[in-house]
């Protein structure tokens, strides 16, 4: 918010420019906050385009580099190059199916160890499947959805007082309000709120760089087939966020506060 | 104060000042080029704020170092405790001390019932709910370094051999030298499909990090975390975690150890096989 006051202070006094030059002012000021509100929303897309066009390249450790596009750390050994890609995989944010308790969950559980088994049948090169978990708060998650049901109460009264809200919106908050109310009732019944955050790492070998890295995304996009039967989504990771992800291999956030803004991240 | 919140004050301050003199100037002749130079240079800066929220790193080497190869960090991602159960790294002032232990878990789905299946998949879904601190669950499949295997099946070949030569001339060893002979065969088949394609492993592991403003401070405290996390997952898995040291710890990070460096041939001419065809 703070980083678009400049550009409100801008339309407010775009007078001071003069009479034709106030509309630059006021495109100009335009102009940097959609970039300000695309970088909030999809930094890992721009930053990496712009580091990519003045051909920057990062070196995060001793041996260690990030490639050009910004997909890849890229290890020298002994001539060779070997390149870690990663993939997120988060479990799928279904409002259908998190509105209502499962009835057939207990065979989701049984049928999970075959399912993750078949999905490595095809699988012939080297990766790591990884699950960053912690504990909440029993009582913190149970305040925090208690919190959000009592305002989506109070948006559902309003919009039924107002009269103007249509059938499809009132049915969205009703999904909204039972998922809350199911994801309350299985605290309840004793399952422990958990945080995950959900990754897939994988690395390739290469007598040249460009080699290691076509390499690896033939491998990554055959993880995405491969694992797509898990119900997760697997994006491949670019820019700042595979540092984070890299930098998890030799130290993690060792408490729930310094982890939780990665666990937002998972949406 | 945090060097980021430093950064984004800093910049976002830059860019009001610029900014107030953009207005301030009047908009006479030169003056108008002037005020635009100037708010123009007050947006930058601006965007660079927002962007420090993220990249403050990137941000201050690249004006540092003015160059196309930043280095962010010279210095090894990380180094062997003393005592060789924990990897150190250093942020800032911080020690972070991580320790590694595998879950030896040696059980397949397809040879469980439905009953074992379901009583798997809740043990694991509890060990994923023991911790409270955060805790990294990985399973990893990686090529295995058969170098030691393959020699331990050139011994035998010799040492059979050795049996067998004897053996011969000795009256009514005909049958047992025929058996060592078939034994050869039998090595070198194995011999011959162990060197002609890559074998995989799966292994699983936890990691866990404490951190400290003394390395001796985080490693204490990632040992206890380390403690609390093994018997947690010896009393949900009903199995012995075995803490990760030296060479088996250093296969759990470097890349090249997934890849051993001698079936790297094998697998650049297995890539070259699959595109020519």
């Amino acid at each position: 918010m703070f980083s678009l006051m400049p550009e409100l202070i801008v339309f407010g006094a775009s007078n001071s420019f003069g009479s034709p030059y106030s509309t630059v002012a006021v495109v100009i000021a335009l102009l940097a906050a959609v970039l300000v509100a695309a970088l909030n929303w999809v930094d890992y897309m721009i930053v990496p385009a712009v580091f990519r066009s003045l051909g920057l390249r990062f070196k995060l450790a001793k041996d260690y580099s990030i490639n050009m596009p910004q997909d890849a750390i890229i290890k020298n050994v002994n001539g060779l190059y070997y390149a870690v890609g990663f993939l997120t995989a988060n479990i799928f944010g279904y409002v259908f199916k998190a509105e209502a308790m499962e009835e057939d969950i207990d065979e989701k559980i049984a049928d999970a160890t075959e399912t993750w088994e078949r999905s490595l049948i095809g699988i012939d090169f080297p990766f790591k499947f990884h699950v960053l978990s912690a504990n909440r708060d029993v009582q913190k998650a149970r305040d925090l959805l208690e919190g959000k049901r009592s305002y989506v109460e109070f948006q559902m009264n309003r919009m039924i007082q107002n009269q103007k809200s249509s059938d499809s919106e009132l049915g969205e908050m009703r999904r909204k309000l039972n998922m809350l109310q199911a994801q309350m009732d299985r605290i309840s019944e004793g399952e422990k709120p958990i945080s995950t955050v959900m990754y897939v790492e994988t690395v390739a070998v290469g007598v040249t760089e460009k080699a290691a890295t076509d390499g690896l995304t033939g491998q990554i996009e055959r993880l995405q087939v491969a694992l797509s039967s898990l119900d997760v989504q697997l994006a491949r990771v670019v820019g700042r966020e595979l540092n984070t992800v890299f930098e998890f291999n030799f130290m993690l956030p060792d408490t729930y506060s310094a982890a939780s803004s990665y666990f937002d991240n998972q949406g | 104060m945090d060097t980021k919140i430093v950064m984004f004050l800093g910049l976002l301050m830059l860019s009001f000042i610029l900014l107030v003199a953009a207005i301030v100037i009047p908009p006479t002749g030169i003056f108008t080029l002037v005020k635009l130079l100037l708010l123009l240079a007050s947006m930058v800066f601006d965007i660079l704020a927002f962007a420090s929220r993220y990249y403050h790193t990137y941000i201050v080497e690249l004006v540092k170092q003015h160059r196309k190869s930043i280095v962010l960090s010279s210095e090894n991602a990380y180094r062997l405790s003393e005592t060789g159960e924990a990897i150190i790294a250093k942020r800032g002032e911080t020690y972070i001390a991580t320790m590694y232990m595998t879950i030896p878990v040696y059980v397949s789905g397809t040879e469980m019932s439905p009953e074992e299946r379901l009583d798997f998949g809740k043990q694991v879904g509890r060990l994923i709910s023991i911790n409270k601190e955060p805790v990294r669950y990985t399973t990893q499949m990686r090529v295995m370094n058969k170098d030691l295997y393959i020699e331990s099946i050139h011994d035998m070949i010799t040492s059979t051999e050795n049996d067998v030569l004897k053996l011969e001339g000795q009256p009514g060893s005909e049958k047992e030298t025929d058996k060592l002979k078939g034994s050869i065969e039998m090595w070198n088949n194995i011999l011959a499909s162990a060197g002609s394609s890559q074998s995989l492993e799966l292994v699983s592991y936890a990691a866990v990090s404490g951190s400290g403003t003394t390395e001796l401070e985080a490693t204490t405290m990632v040992q206890q975390k380390a403690r609390d996390l093994m018997s947690g997952i010896s009393s949900t898995m009903g199995i012995v975690p075995l803490l990760a040291v030296g060479d088996e710890l250093i296969r759990m990070l470097e890349p090249e150890y997934a890849i051993p460096f001698t079936t790297v041939s094998e697998q650049i001419t297995k890539k070259i096989e699959e595109e020519v065809i």
